[in-house]
């Protein structure tokens, strides 16, 4: 491209000037030549054509008549023309006839060119007479050859040569002229389009000038103004925005300065107001800058730091204070790195007081990237340490006693289980439980209490090793870890302890308290994993040592039986709460009929436990439930759901039918308990259950612990219209005395009796008896356990009113009777 | 009207059949009742011979001669097998259809017309052997004492007239110049050699002449010599007294000739004579009907000051030509 965006403008300009003139030039004159060049080529042969064609038409009748002078006077008037040389008439056999010419030797010696044979031309034209029609009535052979003999006849030629000299000179001349004109044109043009491109051009080269120094910061440049239109506006406005530049620079100038000075006030009124103390060094480590802070740490004199190198004034040492270090700020100035120490030194001033400091250390930057120096900030961490290590403290130690508590021995219980299953360490524990605290703190108060176990702690301290880790688990039970410790040692250990407790007497005032302990001895090995597993091995092992008559220690052997039981129960406990929490439980109903009416059934709700898919039987776990107080709770389950199911029962029927009457089982610990019977009329109330359709069955055992609350919480419920069975009666030590003073409705004979009736005549005479007691009283019966259809028949021989068992039904969970009575 | 004959087109070949064909039915219901049965045969199909059928039959079927049957063949459609006997009165056009008819010498009577008086006294009348009762002659040519009656009177002036005369026909050339001779006219001969002679001959006499008569002769009147004798004349200021009116339309000064229907009513006037009154009629005749036409730009440029065709006219007609 001849036009590049990087032309110049005076070139583009001259381009533009130029092109399309030099190009119409070319284009118009090349048009005009072609032309001119035609029209004289075309004017010659016209003309040679026009005289041709004249004596052709002139000269037929003088050639047809043969008068040759005639003929040579008219072609004489040809030669007047310049181009014609010669004319000759020749008949139509081409016999010359009559002929004129021009002499060369009468031309003048430039014109003699003209007859150069490159310029003569010659041609020759017919001479033809026409054919003309004279007969109205013409004959029948001129008429059939009318048509063909209407042409004209030849009679002769014109011969005509003439030059084109003349007509190569009229070309010559008008090439020549033409150019001529072009040239001198496009001259003009080009010396105009030149002065145009440079009076357009040198303003624009001033204006790129000055705007090139401008563009340079310099602003107090000015370009002359000494154009005028456009160009002299331009530079006008560029003097002026060069001046507003200008003034806009100076402006902006004062107002960075000022901002600097401001951000740099808030930078120092920031660093000065922190609460941490600031140092900033240059990139050799010498100080720059310290704020008041650092000042007050570092504890010298502002003028006798500044200048001085970063080390000499920070003098830190290790967190033990022992060994003194030099504060790597090399490294940040010299890799970039930025260092953070977080209550890892100490801070050393020349006045021997030390800080604990947190510390960072960034090195900064300029705007090129470059480590122009660092800032070290750091705060005075001893007294945030210190509230720490005492908190730390407070959440592994006992209040009371500075002894570990429960949470650090557990953890501590842990580091021993891992290390015990890798087999790098033997240990043991004790769970000690004091046997007579509780008549401490009845008769003598807390602080008592309190001071016995704080009396105690350093008993016990001063009988384990230093190694050993003693803690107090909760109220009157300790814990002690005895690392690293043979089980001989540990039984050592543990009667040393029990000895000195022994002989240990507590004075308060001026009473005496002997105080004992019982000890569980866990030697830990593979078999206990967890933590809870080896808290509950020690905790029963403590347990039983309890149950052996206080003051004696028991070591926990996982063959124990009594372990394995006390060790199932305590599992047990763990499960049913769990089982509560998650709930876990189900219910299920098995019927209860009526010997005498098919049609009087009622269903007893039972209880059972799944866990993981497994199902248990409340024999499984019930003991470890009332060993643990846990029945009330499993009672109120029980209670809960069997109302919310019968509700839904009782709803279905629509009132249509009788209702269905259920047995609920209630444990002895539930009946003692003031609140259940409150928490049964709030249940009886919200799931709207008629109290007649209700049986609730307690056990001979539960009832009589404690007769008074029984009957009282009986009596309650039956005057709502509540019914009540004594269960399981005749298997323990029954007593018949008890069924004068207990409101019940029915009696259930104990299924062990029951099962073995048809064979046992012992146990049906018992049932005998029993029967026709409970019918003398007005009581009704009940056997359990009628697994067969004989039994069944033998029971009804026997006058019992209602048997329940598998030969009547199996236990059906309760859903399922829910469906069925749908 | 131009004459259009010489294209020899099939279009016109069928029209010339129609016409004929219509005019045979047309005549048919004649044929019922009239005696009078005229058969006309041309010497072809052009429209020429069509416009003559058509005039001649218009001038025969004027009242009272309301009664002729007029029939129409040309050379072409004439049945071999026609009867000519059965025909009061035969009439041809042109020379073909005289030639054709002669020599089959029917007894019926025969009226020969398109004939010029050349053709008739050179060649006709001494091959055939045609008496007045059997056959007559309408030429198409004027008298000559017409001719040098209209000379005389469009150029009282001019006495010397020149004339192209066949040196073989002396009958012709002596009625000529006795007829010249009779108009007080002195009557140059112009030898005829050959026909690319013509002009040449006319040119050695043209100053000898006054003005040149032209009468029908095709060796020396025809469409190769006429252009060369007319710029003879014209450029020597000789008049020329032409024989038709494609003549003077030529370029020829005045032209004495007679019309189709000039010819036709002539014809007819014969036929009539012929078969109505039973009188006899001439062994042959000029034509009795003539037009005068002059060329009007052509005079001017010679500047000749000639009487109107009207005044013309009117002196000719009180001539008798019979």
């Amino acid at each position: 491209m001849i036009i590049s965006t990087k032309s110049s403008i005076r070139f583009k300009i001259l381009l533009v000037g130029l092109l399309p003139v030099t190009s119409l030039a070319i284009l118009l004159s090349v048009v005009f030549i072609s032309q001119r060049i035609g029209d004289i080529d075309e004017a010659l042969q016209n003309k040679v054509n026009y005289f041709a064609e004249y004596l052709a038409e002139t000269t037929e009748f003088n050639l047809l008549v043969g008068n040759k002078r005639d003929l040579e006077k008219q072609l004489s008037s040809a030669l007047h023309d310049d181009a014609i040389i010669s004319v000759k008439i020749r008949d139509k056999e081409s016999n010359l006839v009559a002929a004129v010419s021009k002499k060369s030797q009468s031309l003048q010696n430039d014109l003699l060119e003209a007859f150069d044979s490159r310029y003569i031309k010659t041609r020759v034209y017919p001479i033809r007479t026409d054919q003309v029609q004279i007969n109205d009535y013409p004959p029948a052979s001129e008429r059939d050859s009318l048509n063909d003999n209407i042409a004209p006849n030849t009679v002769g030629w014109v011969q005509l040569s003439w030059t084109t000299f003349h007509a190569s000179q009229q070309k010559n001349f008008i090439l020549q002229q033409t150019i001529t004109l072009i040239l001198i044109a496009l001259l003009l043009t080009a010396i105009f389009a030149i002065f145009l491109a440079k009076s357009v051009s040198s303003p624009l080269a001033r204006l790129a000038e000055g705007v090139d120094l401008i563009k340079n910061g310099k602003l107090q440049h000015r370009i002359n103004e000494n154009s005028g239109g456009e160009i002299g506006v331009l530079e006008k406005n560029i003097n002026t925005m060069a001046a507003s530049l200008s003034r806009a620079q100076e402006i902006e100038r004062q107002h960075a300065a000022n901002l600097l000075q401001t951000e740099r006030n808030k930078a120092l009124t920031t660093l000065e107001a922190i609460g941490e103390g600031v140092i900033t060094t240059d990139e050799n480590a010498i100080v720059t800058y310290i704020n008041p802070v650092a000042l007050k740490l570092i504890g010298q004199q502002e003028h006798l730091i500044l200048g001085r190198h970063f080390n000499e004034i920070f003098l830190i040492s290790s967190e033990d204070g022992h060994n003194h270090l030099k504060y790597p700020i090399e490294s940040c100035l010299e890799h970039g790195h930025t260092l953070r120490h977080d209550a890892s030194l100490i801070l050393n001033r020349p006045d021997g007081q030390t800080f604990v400091i947190r510390d960072t250390a960034t090195p900064i930057y300029d705007h090129l990237g470059r480590i122009i120096g660092a800032v070290v900030v750091f705060d005075d961490f001893s007294t945030l340490k210190e509230m720490s290590e005492q908190l730390s403290y407070q959440a592994t130690h006992d209040d009371l006693t500075g002894l570990y508590n429960r949470r650090e021995f557990e953890n501590q219980l842990d580091t021993a289980l891992n290390e015990t299953n890798r087999q790098i360490a033997s240990h043991s524990i004790l769970y000690i439980d004091l046997d007579q605290f509780k008549v401490v703190n009845d008769t003598s108060g807390h602080v008592a209490g309190d001071t016995l176990l704080i009396q105690l702690s350093g008993l016990f301290r001063s009988k384990i090793r230093e190694h050993d880790l003693l803690a107090r688990l909760g109220g009157d039970e300790f814990g002690i870890i005895l690392r690293d410790c043979p089980n001989s040692k540990a039984s050592e250990i543990a009667n040393n302890l029990l000895v000195s407790v022994e002989n240990f007497v507590f004075h308060w005032h001026e009473r005496k308290f002997q105080i004992g302990i019982s000890v569980g001895l866990v030697h830990l090995d593979q078999q206990l994993s967890t933590v809870s597993e080896t808290l509950i091995a020690a905790d029963s092992a403590c347990y039983l040592a309890k149950e052996r008559g206080r003051n004696c220690i028991h070591v926990y052997r996982a063959t124990d039986e009594d372990q394995l039981k006390r060790h199932s129960e305590m599992k047990w406990l763990q499960r049913l709460k769990q089982s509560l929490e998650e709930d876990r439980f189900i219910l299920y109903t098995q019927s209860i009929t009526s010997t005498h009416d098919q049609n009087d059934t009622h269903y007893e709700i039972l209880l059972r436990l799944d866990i993981d898919g497994q199902i248990f039987k409340p024999n499984t776990f019930l003991t470890a439930a009332e060993r643990y107080n846990l029945m009330p709770n499993i009672d109120r389950w029980v209670v809960e759901h069997a109302f919310e199911t019968i509700n839904r029962i009782h709803s279905s029927h629509n009132g249509t039918q009788t209702l269905p009457c259920f047995n609920i089982n209630l444990s002895g610990q539930s009946i003692s308990k003031d609140e259940f019977l409150d928490y049964l009329l709030s249940q009886f109330e919200l799931h709207e259950i008629d109290p007649t359709t209700i049986t609730f069955e307690i056990t001979e055992t539960a009832a009589i612990a404690n007769l008074d609350r029984a009957v009282s919480f009986m009596n309650s419920l039956r005057r709502m219209g509540c019914k009540f069975a004594l269960d399981d009666f005749g298997s323990g030590l029954s007593s018949f005395g008890y069924l004068t003073n207990l409101p019940i409705d029915f009696i259930k004979i104990d299924g062990k009796i029951v099962r073995d009736c048809a064979s046992n005549p012992i146990h049906r005479s018992i049932i005998k008896a029993i029967n026709q007691i409970a019918h003398i009283m007005n009581l009704q019966t009940i056997a359990e356990f009628a697994e067969d259809q004989i039994l069944v028949m033998q029971l009804r021989e026997l006058g019992l009113d209602y048997v329940q068992g598998y030969a009547i039904s199996l236990p059906t969970p309760i859903q399922e009777f829910f469906v069925s009575n749908n | 009207m131009e004459v259009t004959i010489h294209q020899d087109s099939i279009v016109t070949r069928l029209a010339f059949k129609l016409t004929l064909s219509l005019l045979f039915f047309a005549s048919l219901p004649l044929l019922a009742w009239a005696d009078n049965k005229i058969l006309l045969i041309t010497s072809g199909q052009q429209p020429l011979y069509s416009e003559y059928a058509d005039h001649l039959k218009n001038h025969l079927l004027k009242p009272p001669a309301a009664d002729v049957n007029l029939e129409v063949a040309s050379l072409e459609t004439l049945d071999k097998k026609t009867e000519f006997n059965s025909y009061n009165l035969i009439i041809t056009a042109g020379q073909e259809a005289a030639e054709h008819i002669l020599p089959l010498n029917p007894k019926t009577h025969l009226l020969l017309t398109f004939i010029s008086s050349q053709e008739y006294f050179t060649h006709l009348n001494e091959h055939y052997r045609c008496t007045a009762t059997t056959c007559s002659f309408l030429f198409i040519d004027q008298p000559p004492a017409r001719q040098f009656r209209l000379l005389r009177n469009l150029f009282p002036q001019r006495k010397t007239i020149g004339m192209f005369l066949d040196n073989h026909n002396n009958n012709l050339n002596q009625e000529y110049q006795r007829v010249a001779g009779e108009h007080g006219l002195k009557l140059v001969q112009i030898p005829i050699a050959d026909e690319s002679h013509i002009v040449d001959a006319l040119q050695e006499n043209i100053s000898a002449i006054q003005v040149l008569l032209a009468r029908p002769d095709p060796l020396v009147y025809n469409k190769n010599t006429a252009k060369g004798i007319l710029l003879t004349t014209y450029y020597n200021k000789v008049p020329l007294l032409a024989y038709s009116r494609s003549f003077v339309k030529s370029g020829a000064t005045a032209g004495l000739f007679s019309s189709i229907d000039d010819l036709a009513r002539h014809a007819a006037e014969i036929a009539n004579a012929r078969i109505h009154a039973q009188r006899k009629i001439p062994r042959f005749a000029y034509p009795k009907y003539f037009q005068v036409e002059i060329n009007k730009k052509v005079s001017d440029s010679m500047k000749l000051n000639l009487p109107t065709v009207e005044q013309t006219m009117e002196a000719l007609r009180n001539d008798n030509i019979d």
